[in-house]
């Protein structure tokens, strides 16, 4: 086994793992503003899976696809959560949380 | 079955499924909370599935869920403001 599919493998389970803990997170809290702590760094777990695959398969058709998902998500995720919390407040009255 | 889908399946069972139980409990805009963050955990389970099966095409549906799935967030939060 070569030091870039150890990397590889090690990204690829950080990865796993990060996801994991955003959806137990997501399980465990129950009010929409905990939730959302939760939601904006699954975009690490894809960015890490994504480098994994990268480093897997180098700067090829597969390694650039993975780069533009996980740029799209990192991108989006913290929007996505900004949206869904104003939503939220919206709906509350505009009350401080 | 090699690592990239044995993650899959992982995350397909303990991420998918909390995920899910969580939409389905709680008001709704837990739900919606919940719901903002299966979109890229399904984005990263599709990367997942397509490098474990060595099929290169299988990336442009993660690449178009994880853009489509951010747009639906945000209209569903756009449309959850309203009062839906």
């Amino acid at each position: 086994m070569t030091v870039l599919a150890v990397v590889s493998v090690a990204l690829l389970w950080l990865g796993v793992v990060l996801e994991l803990l955003c959806c137990a997170g997501v399980l465990v809290m129950r009010t929409a503003y905990a939730r959302l702590h939760f939601t904006a760094p699954a975009g690490l777990g894809v960015a890490a899976v994504a480098l994994a695959i990268l480093v897997r398969q180098g700067f090829s058709l597969m390694g650039d696809k993975s780069l533009l998902v996980a740029f799209v998500v990192l991108v989006t995720a913290p929007v996505v959560s900004h949206a869904i919390a104003r939503a939220v407040w919206i709906r509350n009255g505009r009350e401080r949380p | 079955m090699n690592e990239w889908i044995l993650a899959a399946i992982v995350l397909l069972v303990a991420g998918l499924v909390p995920v899910g139980i969580a939409m389905l409990t709680g008001d709704v805009m837990s739900a919606a909370a919940a719901f903002g963050l299966a979109g890229p955990l399904c984005s990263v389970i599709l990367l997942l599935l397509a490098e474990g099966f060595h099929r290169q095409p299988f990336v442009d549906l993660a690449v178009v869920l994880s853009v489509v799935s951010s747009g639906g967030s945000l209209v569903l939060a756009r449309f959850l403001e309203w009062g839906a």
